[in-house]
């Protein structure tokens, strides 16, 4: 084999991620792990790269092992690829009834060097002939290529980042949103998974600078139209030039702005500018955001404008609990131990001495007790109880006083 | 006289000095397994090497500081940066696959003909002996067109690194080459 039969990973990146998309092939062909980025090229399944390492201990010739992100193949083994895929290999394994060593777990010498596995290998070698009648060369791929071309426009995808690419441009999805998305993708799935989410948060943000950058725009042309107001000719050219210059309008001709029509009264224009932007939710939002987020940065950057390093403690320490923190811990210059107790100034030992309302209350109380007990009682016991009471109220003024 | 006192002091103190190896080839070959084979003496199972692994290995006396980089087709032009500095280059190749001797060859070529590479001694274990068909040492010096080298000191050792079979001799010549170059 030279060189020249290798077909450069670069080429590579629609054809795998087309041939992810067919069944079977978003999970391991040996252990069900999701996302395999690895091939037996030999027997055309996608694998894991944990599965990877035991397909290459049986040795080349029994299994090749090709990254699909970081190896050149040849084009006999796209072919097996193409051809073959977990399905296919799976399909031919139980109806041969050897499904059995299709579970996880099953020692690979005993899966790949079975009679199945040579039988299949036979029948995927007899569909490679077929296909390199059709496709005898570089074809092989490109093929690929147009087909899942075709597909992309129904096919429901599992990549969320192609879903981002393929759905219609949205009205408020300006030029900006279509440069991230048109990007050469990343190969492999996991990748492109882990890819997609900031990747659209930083669209989102994308977007909402420019809707801002709309407001202000409108906010001035809103300006200028009531400084002409008095000339009605030139009221009907607002709209005109807003047309223009706002990018919405560029972007996509049936989004809200055609309701803008050249020949409205400005007042009526105006009234639409505020709905508009009290109508869309996330404006509102978005206008709050960009106010705090200013400020803040630029606080940031003039704290640490000369630090080396941030930490957490750094960032949240504000300087005058920092000096409060100081304050205190020099009462503790020469102890052995801190508690955090002792450190906020609480003793532990001192019972807190009741105030003098406290006395009040509980005589209050008493009576409260005494006044409910009279209707059950004797007069006799009333008395007792009322002596007794003031005895004890007695007894508790003098030990308060003394 | 500076220079007498520098070699005998280098001599003497040559278990301090640090070699660094490079163990290089396709995906698959059994670099790593070599390596952990040399440092630990054990076969571990290993995963395709994304990246390098690197450890210090203590053989006769001598430190070897040793590089195992991956064998992925897209990350060999990574191989470079870790010329600088590579006293040897422990070149595996995987006996049993005669598709890629070719492609192997290829590669080494490439290697051998950077500058940083120019001093550095070359040695080859035909790994993988233990299979049934696995070329012999002959067979692979021939593939990989060892002898055009001419510059160069360079071996072929047949070696099985699950079996530990002639690393011991692939190792033993190295330490002989290196000695003979620090002399």
């Amino acid at each position: 084999m030279s060189e020249n039969d290798q077909i450069l990973k670069e080429d590579l990146v629609p054809f795998f991620k087309y041939i992810r998309e067919q069944p079977d092939n978003n999970t391991c062909f040996d252990c069900l792990s999701r996302g395999p980025a690895w091939a037996s090229a030999t027997f055309g399944v996608l694998i894991c790269y944990d599965c990877s390492a035991h397909h290459r201990s049986m040795g080349v010739h029994i299994s090749f092992v090709r990254s699909t992100s970081m190896d050149n193949w040849n084009i006999g083994h796209l072919r097996n690829v193409k051809v073959g895929g977990n399905a296919n290999a799976r399909a031919f394994f139980t109806q041969k009834r050897a499904a059995t060593l299709l579970e996880p777990g099953t020692d690979f010498k005993q899966k790949y060097e079975s009679k199945v596995a040579q039988q299949y290998l036979k029948e995927l070698a007899r569909k490679c002939a077929a296909d390199q009648s059709a496709h005898p060369g570089r074809e092989v791929i490109e093929v690929s290529e147009q087909e899942e071309n075709t597909a992309s426009g129904t096919k429901s995808k599992d990549d969320a980042f192609d879903q981002l690419a393929s759905e219609p441009v949205q009205p408020r999805a300006k030029p900006v949103t279509l440069a991230t998305a048109e990007k050469p993708r990343q190969p492999g799935a996991t990748l492109g998974k882990a890819r997609s989410r900031p990747r659209r948060r930083r669209k989102d943000i994308d977007v909402d600078f420019d809707a801002l950058e709309e407001e202000a725009k409108e906010e001035s042309e809103n300006m200028r139209s009531r400084l002409q107001q008095s000339q009605q000719v030139k009221s009907a050219s607002t709209p005109m030039l807003l047309g223009k210059q706002d990018p919405v309008a560029e972007a996509d001709p049936s989004s809200s702005t055609p309701s803008l029509e050249p020949h409205v009264p400005e007042q009526e224009i105006r009234r639409f500018k505020f709905g508009q932007t009290a109508n869309e939710p996330t404006k509102p939002v978005v206008k709050k955001q960009v106010d705090t987020y200013n400020p803040n940065t630029s606080e940031i950057h003039k704290k640490f404008a000369n630090a080396k390093s941030i930490s957490s403690d750094d960032f949240n320490k504000s300087s005058d609990t920092d000096a409060a923190d100081k304050a205190r811990l020099q009462g503790f210059a020469n102890a052995t131990s801190i508690s955090s107790s002792s450190y906020f100034g609480r003793d532990e030992d001192d019972v807190p001495a009741p105030a003098e309302g406290d006395y009040l209350q509980q005589a209050m109380q008493l009576a409260n007790k005494a006044g409910m007990a009279v209707e059950n009682m004797d007069m006799d016991d009333v008395k007792i109880m009322l002596e007794s009471g003031a005895n004890k109220l007695g007894e508790f003024l003098r030990s308060h006083l003394r | 006289m500076g220079n007498i006192f520098s070699s005998v002091f280098q001599k003497l103190w040559s278990t301090n000095k640090e070699h660094r190896i490079l163990i290089l080839g396709l995906d698959g070959a059994g670099k790593t397994t070599i390596l952990y084979r040399l440092h630990l003496g054990e076969v571990i199972s290993t995963v395709p090497t994304i990246g390098f692994n690197v450890e210090t290995l203590k053989y006769q006396n001598l430190q070897f500081n040793v590089w195992d980089l991956g064998g992925q087709t897209t990350i060999r032009p990574y191989w470079r940066c870790y010329y600088q500095g590579a006293q040897a280059v422990v070149f595996v190749v995987d006996s049993t696959d005669k598709d890629r001797m070719e492609i192997s060859a290829s590669e080494l070529k490439t290697m051998l003909e950077e500058d940083e590479l120019s001093e550095a001694v070359l040695l080859v274990y035909a790994n993988k002996q233990d299979q049934p068909d696995a070329l012999g040492a002959d067979e692979v010096t021939k593939a990989l067109k060892l002898s055009e080298l001419k510059d160069r000191s360079w071996t072929v050792v047949p070696c099985s690194a699950v079996r530990g079979e002639g690393l011991e001799q692939g190792m033993n010549w190295l330490v002989e080459k290196l000695h003979d170059d620090s002399a």
